[in-house]
């Protein structure tokens, strides 16, 4: 990974960690991330299952029964309620579930 | 304050399947809730719900995503195959963008014991003045 430098107004010259900078935005990201989908779980009731994990960002995945999402829409009316949308993946990324 | 309001998107979308779907199979019933009495050996059943909506676009539009699921006695994915396929590609009247949701999932129900198989879209409907 190459180094980046700033140079502020005094002259100063920076170099960014990159590496550090992107440990730390994993810890500061997962908190909002997990509550969120602990949101999303909480909207869909019993037997639903939370994983957080981390890919090069923080993620988390919300998994219901398929009986209650096909006969109820568990997971896609919790989502709705919690101000989300289930939708297809990027491409490369995890998906959404 | 608006005097346009939301357009029933699932109304609509199970109107434009039940006209569309009717030729290539007759004995399909698209409705908007199952049969009190269905059971195992009833004839095929596609149903259309609206799972919520994130009010992301209100007033403009709404945004409600519409889960389709077929029930049938035993396997059977050629109704939400076709469904599918003919929601993303066609336009339907009244609804402004149809775009991907959750791909087909596959189920049993426990009570009936039939089959379901379900899929999402994400719906865009501008509100409009009520006729």
């Amino acid at each position: 990974m190459s180094d980046i430098f700033e140079r502020d107004a005094l002259g100063h010259i920076f170099r960014l960690n990159a590496r550090g900078a992107a440990e730390i935005l994993k810890k500061l990201d997962a908190g909002p991330i997990n509550a969120l989908a602990q949101h999303v779980a909480d909207n869909a009731g019993d037997a639903v299952w939370v994983d957080e994990y981390t890919t090069d960002r923080p993620a988390a995945s919300v998994t219901v029964p398929a009986a209650r999402q096909a006969k109820h829409g568990t997971l896609t009316k919790a989502a709705s309620s919690a101000g989300l949308e289930v939708k297809p993946p990027k491409r490369g990324k995890r998906a959404e579930e | 304050m608006t005097d346009r309001e939301p357009r029933d998107v699932a109304r609509i979308v199970k109107d434009w399947l039940k006209a569309d779907l009717a030729t290539r199979f007759p004995t399909l019933s698209v409705a908007l809730e199952l049969p009190s009495n269905w059971t195992l050996g009833s004839g095929p059943v596609l149903l259309v719900e609206d799972d919520g909506d994130t009010l992301g676009m209100w007033p403009a539009a709404t945004s409600p995503t519409i889960r389709v699921t077929s029930w049938t006695s035993g396997r059977e994915l050629k109704y939400v195959h076709a469904a599918l396929t003919r929601l993303l590609t066609q336009r339907i009247p009244g609804i402004a963008k149809l775009l991907p949701g959750t791909g087909i999932l596959e189920a049993r129900d426990d009570k009936t014991r039939g089959d379901l198989a379900s899929f999402t879209v994400r719906a865009r409907a501008r509100t409009a003045v009520p006729q």
